[in-house]
């Protein structure tokens, strides 16, 4: 199946799935920076979230940014009761697993999807 | 006086400049929220009112928030409407509104606020799930995404959960735009629908919480339904029934149905994505993906929805959810069909209404509020009707909530659920009310006039009735730095394992050692209403049985909560039981300030 994107989204979840990849090394920086707290939050929420939000080509810009919160929020619940039913929770897995998926999904998109 | 009237901000100046109106909007629109928040920041916990906050708060809040209100329908329905502008004054509005509180008080306010970072911190701290601890172990979502994200980014859950009510209302009123903008292209009516749900909104659900989180999650869901998976029958109801009869008529008018979205691709990627949205809601929250269910259900069979087996998955979510994840808190608490509906109609309305004189004040102001919304949506969709512009989704939606209050009384909060529920769109309807008519020009200045009349009206009304019912509580639900340390010290003082009492809620209790102690409240120690000898006789009862010991825990808002919800209890039941633990041989004081004491009944203390 083609995804159908535009350039702008496009561009969009090329950065999010770059920053999926580049951003785990330094959120998992030891101590934590408060700059560091909001890298942490752009990569576990606004990446996900906007990844899945160009799925849905939103019409407009309130709609996508609804749509990446809710998608970006809703990616970590689902990662989160994972790890912890499967009793192998911890901080470092959280991120892990959140930015594994992020750029995998990323990059399949970009695979399948034409402007 | 000329030059006056021409100076930059004047109205003189605006009307010769209409480009800077919006500018000047959203700088008046600054400026009263600095003078409403400033105003808010010089009220000192704790409240003295059973009024709450709307009886404490300085003369500058009030201008400012109910500035705020009449600006937004001045840039709406004002003859030089600026509907662009709305969103940043809306996002003010939302923050002296909502964030009220977090300037008089540094602490979250309530309790569950506190109980739910507790959940949060021990799941993360255990790293798994226990479903045997209470409820929210069975529905953890919420809570595990919180702990993670609060542990990941280093973030203060006590900060997030004073800010709560802000963020939350936010992306409220950004999903609720959303689903405005599918039913209608004037923005005038998107924005006054926005507006209207953040004025009446006193149900006080947005602190942080699941119900909150998912709450935003079923505006999405929503939203997707009313866009990419919308349908409309080609075929018209009446006549088809007309021509076919029953039920022929009423079958092809449903099977005519058509997709709004032409794009098949977009129409699957929505579906997919409410799916996931169930996902996430399910094991979140108990509620929600009922009253998800019951709008797809009700779109479904009003035919539109494209999409009518969206229904089969969801209720498997749901059906396997109750099964496999909360199937160990269910076997001994049965959720579904609990009660009656006399026995519900009296959980959720007679029970409500007692308590001191300004306390029931309160309640009035909700119920006045509520009603004057859900009159105000009637009258709008009667006008939307005659012009041919009601679209049925909207009254389907908002009726479809309120059909779950006969089934479950939830703990005597289901009529406030569903009301939360059908906010969006009751919202809608009575925004309706407040635009001109489409034939407004032949009604001439004075029918318009008259619009703007009841709008500056309703901007006054609305906003008062807000403050009142929203924060009405306040005078036990808005905690002293004396009971946030109190309570510290509780877990200082309290022995492992100890049974922890402490007087009716609120009690901002449970922030940690969740699973440590068995709480408790008074209420579920003994029966106020008998004789408080009888009372303190069951809680010495449990302090001997006690193998962790007992501690009590007398706090000022538990006398506040209990004086103004049971004025008819004399005498002071807690001054009492504070009175006889201080000559109580078995008991020790082991700690106290103006607004708590703390008595230990260690193990072995006891006979």
């Amino acid at each position: 199946m083609t995804i159908l994107l535009a350039s702008r989204r496009r561009a969009s979840v090329a950065a999010a799935g770059t920053f999926a990849v580049i951003a785990p090394p330094l959120v998992l920086a030891d101590p934590p920076q408060p700059v560091l707290a909001v890298a942490t939050l752009v990569l576990l929420v606004w990446a996900p979230g906007q990844v899945l939000a160009a799925l849905l080509d939103p019409d407009d810009v309130v709609e996508e940014a609804v749509l990446v919160v809710a998608g970006g929020l809703s990616v970590n619940v689902l990662a989160a009761l994972v790890l912890l039913y499967a009793e192998w929770w911890d901080p470092v897995r959280g991120v892990l697993l959140v930015s594994v998926l992020t750029a995998l999904l990323a990059g399949a998109v970009l695979l399948r999807s034409r402007s | 006086m000329t030059d006056l009237m021409n100076r930059p901000g004047s109205a003189g100046w605006l009307r010769s400049h209409p480009a800077r109106v919006p500018a000047a909007a959203v700088v008046l629109g600054l400026a009263l929220t600095v003078l409403a928040l400033t105003g808010a920041s010089s009220v000192d916990p704790p409240v003295d009112s059973d009024l709450g906050l709307a009886a404490v708060l300085p003369v500058t809040y009030w201008i400012g928030l109910l500035g705020l209100s009449l600006l937004l329908v001045v840039v709406l329905l004002g003859p030089r409407r600026r509907p662009r502008v709305a969103g940043p004054l809306l996002a003010l509005l939302v923050l002296v509104a909502y964030g009220a509180p977090a300037f008089v008080s540094t602490h979250p306010r309530g309790e569950p606020a506190w109980r739910h970072l507790g959940i949060a911190r021990t799941l993360v701290d255990q790293g798994r799930v226990d479903p045997d601890v209470d409820a929210y172990f069975g529905w953890p979502g919420f809570f595990a995404a919180l702990g993670t994200l609060a542990r990941e980014a280093g973030v203060s859950m006590e900060h997030l959960a004073l800010v709560a009510p802000v963020l939350n209302g936010l992306l409220w009123a950004l999903a609720i735009l959303v689903i405005a903008r599918r039913v209608t292209d004037d923005p005038r009516h998107q924005w006054l629908t926005v507006w209207v749900f953040v004025l009446a909104n006193w149900i006080d659900q947005d602190y942080l919480s699941p119900q909150a989180f998912v709450y935003f999650l079923f505006l999405v869901a929503v939203g997707l339904l009313l866009g990419p998976l919308a349908a409309r029958p080609r075929l018209a109801l009446r006549a088809a029934v007309a021509e076919r009869g029953l039920p022929g008529g009423v079958l092809a008018w449903w099977v005519s149905r058509e997709p709004v979205e032409p794009r098949a691709g977009r129409r699957v990627a929505a579906l997919v994505a409410v799916v996931v949205l169930g996902c996430v809601i399910t094991p979140s929250h108990q509620l929600t993906p009922f009253l998800l269910l019951l709008a797809v259900c009700a779109l479904t069979v009003t035919g539109r929805l494209w999409t009518p087996g969206l229904v089969v998955p969801l209720t498997a979510l749901v059906a396997l959810w109750l099964l496999l994840g909360a199937s160990g808190y269910l076997v001994n608490h049965p959720v579904l069909l609990q009660g009656s509906a006399e026995a519900s109609a009296g959980a959720n309305l007679a029970d409500r209404l007692v308590g001191s004189s300004g306390h029931l004040a309160v309640v009035l102001a909700r119920v006045a509020l509520t009603g004057l919304v859900l009159g105000l949506a009637g009258l709008g969709a009667l006008r939307l009707r005659r012009a041919g512009r009601l679209d049925p989704r909207l009254v389907v939606l908002a009726g479809a909530p309120f059909l779950a209050v006969p089934v479950q009384s939830y703990g005597g909060e289901m009529l406030m659920r569903a009301t939360l529920f059908a906010l969006p769109f009751v919202s809608y309807l009575a925004a309706a009310m407040l635009l001109p008519r489409p034939d407004a020009r032949a009604i001439g200045p004075a029918g318009r006039r008259g619009v703007w009349a009841l709008a500056g009206v309703l901007a006054v009304l609305l906003a008062g009735l807000l403050v009142v019912g929203r924060y009405g509580n306040a005078r036990f639900d808005v905690f002293t730095e004396d009971e946030i340390a109190g309570t510290q010290a509780l877990y200082d003082v309290a022995p492992p394992h100890a049974d922890l009492v402490a007087g009716p809620h609120p009690v901002p209790w449970r922030f940690e050692a969740y699973t440590d102690h068995r709480y408790l409240t008074l209420t579920e120690v003994c029966d106020l209403q008998l004789p408080i000898t009888d009372c303190i006789g069951a809680l010495t009862a449990r302090a001997y049985r006690s193998e962790g010991g007992l501690v009590v825990m007398i706090t000022r808002a538990s006398i506040e909560s209990l004086r103004i919800h049971r004025a008819s209890l004399t005498p002071d039941p807690l001054g009492y039981l504070d009175t006889w633990l201080a000559a109580d041989a078995h008991a020790r004081l082991a700690y106290a300030n103006p607004d708590v004491r703390i008595y230990v009944y260690t193990p072995g203390s006891t006979p």
